[in-house]
C-alpha cells in the first residue's frame, strides 16, 4: 500500500465515526419525515372519507392519487435538513482537517511533515478524502431514496397511490437532488469539478494563512477573491450592453478552462507552500 | 538502558575530564583488589550504562586504558585486566604519587614541620580507616 | 554532519535567530543550551524543514533538507506527536507503515523497557509515559541522528532517570544526537559538545572533555563567564 493510500486510510479512518454518524441521522430524519408525513395523509384521508366516500378506490377517484413526490415535498423539511446538516458538517472539516493538526495538546503536524514521502501526499489524501465523504454521502442519498419510497409504500395503501415513479423521475423533479444527482456526465463535471476546485482554492487560502499567519489571512481572502471574480470574469463581461453574445456552450467551455487553471494554479502554489513555507 | 542497577556508584566531578575519572576508577579499583588480574571487565556498553555516562565517553576511556597497557581486549572477545605484575604495581605507586603530590601541594603553604605533620596524618588516616571498616561492618 | 551557516530567522519583526553556525557530529552528543527565549526549539525545527528559514544553509551530511532526510534523521519535539485518541500500538504501527528505518524490535524492547501498554490511549497516558512513548518513536528509527528538544522537563524523577538511561544506552551509540536544554545539571556527564545560544546566536562551541582537560571548567563554569562575565 503506498503511502498516499496509507495517508487517506487515516483520513477517513479520523473522520468516521462523525460520518456514521451522518449517515444515521439522514436516514433517521428522512425515514421519519417520509413515514410521518405518509401517516399524516393517510389520516387525512380518513377524516375526509364518510358515508358517500367510504373506500380508498371511491376517495382515490374523486381527489386523485398521490405520488411520492407529493409526500416528499411536503416531507421537504424533514428531508433538506440532514442535507444541510451534511453539507454544513463538511464545509466546517475543509477547515477542521487542516487545524486540528495544529491544535491543542497533540502536534500530529510534526509527525505529518516528517514523513518521509513527499508532503503533497498529505494534501491530496486530505483533499481526497473531503471528496470522497462528498461523494459518499451522496451515493448514501442515493441509496436510500429507494428504501424511502418503500417506507411510503408500506404505509399508504396502494389504491391511493399513483403509478410508482422512476428513481430517475423522483431525482429530476427534486430541485436539491436534481442538482445533488446530475443525470448527465457534463453536469457532473460541472458541479462536482467545480466544487473541487472550490476545496483546493480554500485549502490554498489555509495554507497561506499556515504559512504566514496574520498577513497569510489577508493574502488568502484575496485570493479567494481573485478566484471568484475569475469565474465570474466571463458573465461580467457578456453581460453588458452591446457586446457579442456567447453561446451557453462557449460560455460552458471558458469557464471550464478558467476553473481548470484556478485549480492547476492553486495546486501549484499549495505544494510550493507546503514544501518551503509552512511552520508548525 | 538499564536503570537502578546496584554497583558502585562514581560520583564525577564536573572539571576534570570524565574518561579520565572513569581510568581513575579502574585504577582504585586495581589498587584496592577489588579487580584483579586477568578479570574480565563489562562491556563498553554496560560500563556506560552503569556510570551513567556516554558510550562515547566509555570508549574513550577504555581505549586510554588499553594505551596505558591496564587492560587488554584480544579479538572480540571482552576486554579483561592486564595481567602484567610490572603494570599492576605501577598503578598503586601512581596512585600514592599522585594524592601524595596532591597533599604535599597544599600543605606545602602552611610550611608545617615534617614531624608533627606525619603525626598528624598518621592520626587522621588510622581514624579514618577505622571508620571505613566500622561502616563496612555494619553495611 | 548537520552544519549550519549563519542560519537567521524572524518571527514578524522579533529576531529569533540571528546568527546561528554550528556543527554537530554523527556518534556525539551535542547539547544546545540556551537559558531564555525559543531560539534552541526553533533551531531543531529548521533542521527538520518544519519551519522555514529566512538566510544562511543546513546540510546534513552535506545535503540540503528535503523529504529522503527523514529516515536519516529523527526528531523528539517537546510534546508527542501523534493524535490523542490513538493507542500506543496504533502509534507504533504508524510509525512502521511509513518509516522504512522503523526498528520493530528496538521498539519492542522500549516499550517492555519503559512498561507502556499498546491498548493505552494516548490521551490519557500521564505526561511522563507521554514523554517515554514520543521518545520511543523518535529512537526506534534506525537513523543517524535524533534530535531531543528538552527531554527531560516537566517529568517525574524517575522518568528522567529511565530517559537518561536511554542516552547512556546502545540507543545512542554511533548516532549524532543533538539535544537542547535551559538546565545541564542533569547531564553535564552526558554530553560531548555544548554549542551555547544566547539571543538567538551561538555565542560559543566547545567538547566539554576538552574543555576540563585544557582549561579545567565545567559546563556550568564556562557558562557562567558566557552568560554573566
Amino acid at each position: 500500500m503506498n503511502r498516499y493510500l496509507k495517508l487517506l486510510h487515516l483520513e477517513v479512518a479520523r473522520f468516521w465515526k462523525l460520518y456514521l454518524s451522518l449517515f444515521a441521522i439522514t436516514l433517521l430524519m428522512q425515514g421519519s419525515g417520509i413515514y410521518y408525513e405518509s401517516g399524516k395523509y393517510v389520516s387525512s384521508v380518513q377524516d375526509k372519507m364518510g358515508p358517500a366516500i367510504d373506500t380508498y378506490g371511491k376517495y382515490a377517484a374523486a381527489n386523485g392519487v398521490v405520488s411520492f413526490l407529493d409526500i416528499l415535498s411536503s416531507a421537504n423539511l424533514w428531508f433538506l435538513a440532514p442535507i444541510a446538516l451534511s453539507i454544513g458538517a463538511l464545509s466546517l472539516y475543509i477547515f477542521f482537517i487542516w487545524y486540528r493538526e495544529w491544535t491543542g495538546k497533540n502536534m500530529f503536524i510534526y509527525r505529518l511533515l516528517m514523513l518521509p514521502t513527499e508532503r503533497r501526499n498529505m494534501y491530496l489524501a486530505k483533499l481526497s478524502a473531503i471528496l470522497l465523504f462528498v461523494l459518499g454521502l451522496v451515493s448514501f442519498q442515493i441509496l436510500i431514496l429507494p428504501l424511502l419510497q418503500s417506507l411510503y409504500q408500506s404505509v399508504i395503501d396502494p389504491v391511493l397511490r399513483g403509478d410508482a415513479e422512476s428513481m430517475m423521475t423522483i431525482v429530476q423533479s427534486h430541485s436539491l437532488l436534481r442538482i445533488l444527482i446530475p443525470s448527465n456526465f457534463t453536469e457532473f463535471v460541472l458541479w462536482y469539478g467545480g466544487g473541487a476546485v472550490f476545496v483546493i482554492v480554500l485549502f490554498t487560502a489555509i495554507l497561506l494563512e499556515r504559512s504566514y499567519r496574520l498577513k497569510g489571512i489577508v493574502a488568502g481572502l484575496i485570493y479567494i477573491g481573485i478566484a471568484i471574480l475569475l469565474m465570474a470574469a466571463p458573465y461580467l463581461i457578456t453581460n453588458r450592453d452591446n457586446y457579442d453574445y456567447l453561446y451557453p456552450s462557449e460560455l460552458f467551455t471558458i469557464e471550464f478552462v478558467i476553473a481548470i487553471l484556478i485549480g492547476a494554479m492553486s495546486l501549484l502554489i499549495s505544494f510550493i507552500l507546503i514544501n518551503k513555507k509552512i511552520s508548525v | 538502558m538499564q536503570a537502578g542497577e546496584g554497583g558502585a556508584e562514581l560520583k564525577f566531578n564536573s572539571r576534570d575530564p570524565v574518561y579520565l575519572q572513569v581510568v581513575r576508577h579502574f585504577k582504585e579499583e586495581i589498587a584496592t583488589g577489588r579487580l584483579e588480574k586477568g578479570q574480565v571487565i563489562p562491556s563498553r556498553r554496560e560500563i556506560a550504562g552503569k556510570l551513567k555516562i556516554n558510550p562515547n565517553t566509555a570508549q574513550k576511556a577504555y581505549k586510554e586504558m588499553e594505551e596505558q597497557g591496564l587492560i587488554v581486549t584480544e579479538g572480540n572477545s571482552p576486554s579483561r585486566i592486564t595481567t602484567d605484575e610490572h603494570i599492576l604495581s605501577l598503578i598503586r605507586n601512581e596512585l600514592i604519587t599522585d594524592a601524595v603530590e596532591a597533599f604535599v601541594q597544599s600543605i606545602a603553604k602552611i610550611q608545617v614541620p615534617v614531624d608533627e605533620l606525619l603525626a598528624i596524618v598518621k592520626n587522621k588516616v588510622e581514624s579514618t580507616y577505622n571508620e571505613t571498616t566500622k561502616e563496612e561492618g555494619q553495611a | 554532519m548537520i552544519e549550519l551557516k549563519s542560519v537567521r530567522k524572524k518571527y514578524g519583526r522579533r529576531k529569533v535567530l540571528q546568527d546561528v553556525t554550528f556543527t554537530a557530529d554523527k556518534g556525539k552528543i551535542t547539547c544546545l543550551i540556551g537559558i531564555n527565549g525559543v531560539g534552541k526549539s526553533t533551531v531543531l525545527k529548521a533542521i527538520m524543514g518544519l519551519t522555514p528559514i529566512d538566510s544562511g544553509s543546513i546540510l546534513i551530511d552535506g545535503k540540503p533538507v528535503g523529504k529522503h532526510i527523514y529516515e536519516h534523521i529523527a526528531y523528539v519535539p517537546d510534546n508527542i506527536t501523534m493524535p490523542p485518541n490513538m493507542s500506543v500500538g496504533d502509534s507504533i504501527q504508524f510509525m512502521k507503515d511509513f518509516y522504512a528505518s522503523w526498528n520493530d524490535e528496538r521498539a519492542e524492547e522500549m516499550l517492555e523497557f519503559f512498561k507502556l501498554k499498546r491498548v493505552d490511549r494516548i490521551a490519557e497516558l500521564s505526561k511522563g509515559n507521554t514523554a517515554k512513548l514520543n521518545l520511543l518513536h523518535g529512537v526506534s528509527l534506525d537513523v543517524d541522528y535524533v534530535l531531543m528538544d528538552e527531554p527531560f522537563s516537566g517529568i517525574d524523577i524517575f522518568s528522567r532517570e529511565q530517559i537518561a538511561s536511554v542516552f547512556t544506552s546502545k540507543l545512542v551509540e554511533d548516532r549524532g544526537v543533538i539535544i537542547t536544554t535551559h538546565e545541564i545539571n542533569d547531564i553535564e556527564h552526558l554530553i560531548d559538545e555544548v554549542v551555547l545560544l544566547d539571543n538567538g546566536a551561538v555565542k560559543l562551541q566547545f567538547n566539554c572533555e576538552d574543555m576540563r582537560m585544557e582549561e579545567g571548567k565545567s559546563v556550568m563554569d564556562v557558562m557562567r563567564e558566557v552568560y554573566h562575565g
